[in-house]
């Protein structure tokens, strides 16, 4: 039902081509919706979708499988590279793939899944999950709000038509800007409902608001919302103007989400008292999505290694 | 938001970078941030102050009838990323530039504008800001100095403290009591005081990093002149208030660039300081070093998106209000975060302070220096509040 919704709303297609029925838009203009799905903690991998039909609607021969994701017909997974790798073969029409993935979202309810891998050079691959060669496994979720599934390939034959981009820094980058805006919404959510919280809960005759401490988490809990908002519309911006820092800024932007989202979740469980560590109250439905999207699209570690690493290089070649 | 640059105005900020580089005192930079004499590093600082005002490189922002050259705000920021970018020197007058003038600018006749302001502007005239007291302090409301009308003038009886600069001041943007009748917000009125008034005696106070910058200022049966209220009597309140969080938000706009050129002297030291513990690894090939490092950069360009933003609001006719103390708490923080690190990086370097390995004596400087930026200008405390009650609505305690 609110798949169909999303799938008339056209947002799926946002970033993707307007001849495959898309907006042709960038990432400064997704990051809205995904606020909102954050915020409503949305059941539908909105931003995978979106960044799907971005990456299928420029590959001639995928664009009716745009088209669908587009519409919410379709629903295509997306994921990175598993860490130990993948062995690939290479055939007289392209590859044999063996790999296991451990945990992709939306895998079982998806048709295809799109992958970044190591063929001869980085790409992105789209592998059909109904072929053979192929064994879904669904896992238990920690995000509730997003079922997984390990996702096994044994020989599997992806053709040469399956290769469906090269990839560069901006496809990564896309895919996860969209998840930081995600968290940043959650994380939203997650104030939003303490603030109201702390209005109205009264102890010791007064809104528990009123006490100092309270207040004191909850202005660091907007100043990190405030953090986020304008990195990741920095990094939006970086990334669609194809800025000289925009990887500088993509790294900034998710380890910061990843850090600090899950910190004013955390914080705003702590205002609530016992009622935030109750299951009814949902307040977890967003803990447990931004800690899966803070270790979706490269860790906080993993960002902050590569945005020091960025900064030594250019420390190299300036002037002390 | 746009993060975009016009071309003109970072040509603009090119020719201002070359000056700057061309005029900066001999040997800047590195672990040299200036002379440690309090009288010579003031006259460093004033004199630096006059040559950027002659350059046409000082209060850009500011209408040109009152000492600036009228241009834009995005000039400000352009402005101050190039001189914080290279640790230039601070401006003396940073209590006229970031208080007395925009007070005197909002609030003040003309005549006073025109007496003052170029004044203030071209680093002739300095002023202190005499508002806090030792009863009253993050409660301003609570200030006891009073102002009496007697005949042509008024007569001022009181006593300020950590009034910056007020040594080498000839102007004292005042905070009085005129009405001690009235509500502790009412009854007030601002004042400029000529600090060379008889009665009126600055005592200087050591702070914790050996230099002098603040003192205590006595008011004794000091007489002004009736125009020298500025704005209206008992308005006071309203006219101190008034511009302070548009201020909190654009004055001093070379601190992002000033803290990341210190950032980035630490993160120099630590590629040549060895760990302590294994000598044969740099403090900069440590994980956990270069993961905090990199927290603290983050912080550094989001302080600086968020400058974008604010200008960007400004040019675009809003007013900044009491979301200027989200910035005010990020800077101070992050500030206290690199002076920590810079301490971490010298390990058992920070014992002595004769400045004889790299870094030494000059990051202690940084570290020490950033204990007073969660509390002047407003505490990290107060910062907090203002933003849970004005800006999330939560009662008033």
């Amino acid at each position: 039902m609110g798949r169909q919704a999303l799938g008339e709303s056209g947002f799926l297609g946002l970033c993707a081509t307007e001849a495959c029925g898309g907006s042709g838009l960038g990432v400064c203009e997704a990051l809205p919706v995904l606020l909102e799905a954050g915020r409503h903690a949305a059941p539908y991998p909105v931003g995978d979708a979106m960044f799907a039909s971005h990456v299928l609607s420029q590959a001639p021969q995928h664009r009716d499988l745009a088209r669908q994701v587009i519409t919410g017909a379709a629903l295509v997974a997306v994921a990175d590279e598993p860490s130990p790798g993948i062995q690939a073969e290479r055939g007289p029409d392209g590859w044999r793939i063996s790999g296991c993935w451990d945990a992709v979202a939306w895998a079982s309810q998806a048709s295809h899944m799109l992958v970044r891998l190591t063929l001869e050079s980085r790409v992105w691959v789209c592998v059909d999950l109904q072929a053979t060669g192929v064994r879904l496994t669904p896992r238990t979720p920690m995000d509730l709000t997003t079922p997984v599934a390990r996702v096994a390939l044994d020989d599997h034959a992806v053709p040469q038509a399956n290769r469906v981009a090269d990839d560069d820094a901006r496809l990564g980058r896309m895919r996860g800007l969209l998840a930081a805006a995600d968290m940043q919404g959650s994380a939203q959510a997650c104030l939003d409902l303490a603030v109201a919280w702390m209005k109205e809960r009264q102890q010791f005759g007064q809104p528990i608001g009123r006490f100092q401490a309270l207040k004191h988490i909850a202005a660091e809990s907007a100043l990190r919302l405030e953090n986020m908002r304008v990195a990741n519309a920095w990094a939006a911006w970086a990334h669609d103007a194809d800025d000289a820092q925009a990887e500088d800024a993509w790294h900034i932007a998710k380890s910061y989400a990843s850090e600090h989202a899950r910190r004013v979740a955390e914080d705003a469980l702590q205002c609530h008292g016992g009622m935030g560590y109750t299951w009814e109250y949902g307040l977890h439905f967003f803990l447990r999505r931004i800690v899966r999207l803070g270790a979706t699209a490269g860790t906080a570690h993993a960002h902050r290694e590569a945005l020091m690493a960025d900064l030594l290089q250019r420390l190299d070649t300036a002037p002390a | 938001m746009n993060f975009d640059l016009p071309p003109d105005l970072l040509s603009w900020q090119a020719e201002a970078r070359a000056w700057i580089a061309a005029h900066l005192p001999k040997d800047w930079g590195g672990d040299f941030a200036g002379p440690r004499d309090p009288v010579e590093e003031a006259q460093l600082r004033q004199q630096w102050e006059r040559d950027l005002y002659g350059a046409g490189l000082h209060v850009v922002h500011w209408p040109s009838a009152y000492g600036g050259q009228g241009l834009s705000y995005l000039h400000h920021l352009l402005l101050n990323e190039a001189l914080g970018a290279v640790g230039a020197p601070e401006p003396l007058n940073i209590a006229g530039l970031e208080l007395s003038g925009p007070l005197i600018m909002a609030a003040g006749s003309e005549a006073q504008k025109s007496r003052f302001l170029p004044p203030m502007a071209s680093a002739r005239e300095v002023w202190c800001q005499g508002f806090t007291e030792p009863e009253a302090g993050s409660d301003l409301a609570a200030i006891r100095t009073t102002a009496r009308r007697d005949g042509d003038s008024w007569v001022i009886d009181g006593r300020k403290i950590w009034t910056s600069q007020a040594h080498v001041a000839q102007w004292c943007c005042l905070l009085a009591r005129t009405d001690t009748a009235a509500a502790r917000h009412k009854g007030l009125t601002v004042f400029a005081v000529p600090m060379d008034t008889p009665g009126v005696r600055v005592t200087p106070l050591a702070q914790i990093n050996e230099r002098s910058d603040f003192n205590e200022v006595l008011f004794d049966n000091v007489r002004i002149p009736l125009d020298h209220a500025i704005g209206p009597v008992d308005d006071g309140w309203r006219v101190a208030n008034e511009s302070v969080a548009k201020e909190r938000a654009i004055a001093r706009m070379y601190r992002q660039a000033r803290f990341q050129h210190e950032f980035e002297h630490i993160v120099r030291v630590a590629r040549q300081q060895a760990l302590p513990g294994d000598p044969r690894r740099k403090v900069i090939e440590d994980s956990a070093f270069r993961q905090r490092m990199a927290g603290i950069y983050a912080l550094l360009r989001i302080h600086r998106a968020h400058n974008l933003q604010t200008i960007s609001r400004l040019e675009a006719g809003e007013d900044i209000g009491a979301e200027s103390s989200y910035i005010k708490l990020l800077w101070s923080d992050m500030r206290q975060q690199i002076g920590a690190l810079g301490i971490d990086v010298l390990g058992p370097d920070a014992i002595a302070n004769d400045a004889s390995s790299p870094g030494e004596a000059h990051l202690q400087d940084v570290y020490f220096l950033s204990r007073a930026d969660t509390i002047f200008a407003g505490t990290a405390q107060i910062q907090r509040t203002v933003i849970a009650e004005r800006l999330l609505g939560l009662p008033r305690g």
